[in-house]
């Protein structure tokens, strides 16, 4: 620790009251960068990064407003500006790809959501982003127009498009997984939507 | 089907998909007039065979439970990555930003 004289500061009040909300989103600021990205070790790369820059920036925080829609903005601002930077080349794309295939391989996963994940990948960014949100993150069209940083009709018609767009996807099918035939992707989301749609949380 | 499609782009917004649909060729409750539901009925049948009418509804079903259906999965989807344990790195990261902070050093 410090040497003599030099006391260690004493932690401050806010920052525990801070650092504990933080801990507290950490599972959630995980779950935005996955779904983000369709890759979990760039996910949490990413949501590691984004939890250090909310901590160092932690002074412009106001205690009481909403962490949540904070550090999910830092996450999307960090995601947005690491692919400005492009360090995630097209062949680290590919290779994410691989990662994820191994890593939903689970054969307690029901397949039809493995369907899913893959239709998102192919949704442009903006409108999985705004879908997520909203779809998932529990956040109201005005928060996501807020995290987005664009207006809120903006938001509207991103997820609009972005469900439309997953539902044209699912019933092309075309994920060619397990030499299932095409198409069979909506149908087994319909038949399982009965048994998830009970224990879920939200 | 122009109707369908309409109604279905106001399901898809997502704010009151959990709620009972309306019959479009339901009894309108304020048409006091026997005389009144009558024409308005036929004049619907006038855009729509009963046939059509059925397979309007039909499609619009499957159109509203598809959208549920994937908003489900997509729910399940993140909170499965919410449900995990923190990985440690997280919490190590923030525990040395702490003693960073408590030494002074910001």
């Amino acid at each position: 620790m410090s040497s003599l004289g030099a006391a260690p500061k004493p932690p401050s009040k806010d920052d525990d009251a801070f650092k504990k909300e933080l801990v507290g989103l950490i599972p959630h600021i995980r779950a935005f960068a996955r779904t983000l990205t369709g890759d979990p070790t760039a996910a949490d790369d990413l949501a590691q990064e984004a939890m250090m820059k909310a901590w160092d920036a932690r002074a412009s925080y106001q205690m009481g407003t909403n962490m949540k829609a904070w550090t999910f903005m830092i996450l999307r601002n960090q995601f947005y500006s690491e692919k400005r930077r492009s360090w995630r080349s097209t062949q680290l794309d590919q290779e994410a790809a691989e990662r994820t295939l191994i890593a939903v391989d689970d054969p307690e996963s029901p397949v039809a959501l493995d369907e899913l994940r893959q239709a998102l990948k192919t949704l442009p960014e903006e409108q999985r982003e705004a879908l997520i949100l909203v779809g998932a993150g529990g956040f109201a069209y005005e928060e996501a127009a807020e995290i987005c940083q664009c207006a809120v009709g903006t938001v509207k018609s991103r997820v609009s498009r972005a469900r439309k767009a997953l539902q044209a996807a699912l019933e092309r099918g075309g994920y060619p997984r397990d030499g299932r035939a095409a198409g069979d992707a909506m149908r087994s989301i319909l038949a399982d939507a009965d048994r998830l749609s009970g224990p879920l949380i939200r | 089907m122009q109707s369908a499609i309409l109604h279905f782009s106001v399901k898809a917004h997502g704010t009151h998909e959990d709620e009972p649909r309306y019959n479009c060729c339901a009894f309108p409750a304020n048409a006091l007039h026997w005389g009144t539901a009558v024409s308005l009925m036929t004049e619907k049948s006038e855009l729509l065979t009963d046939e059509q009418a059925v397979d309007a509804d039909l499609d619009l079903d499957e159109a509203r439970l598809r959208q549920q259906a994937i908003g489900v999965k997509l729910r399940h989807i993140f909170d499965e990555v919410v449900n995990e344990p923190i990985p440690d790195e997280f919490l190590e990261i923030l525990r040395r930003a702490d003693r960073r902070t408590n030494e002074g050093g910001a």
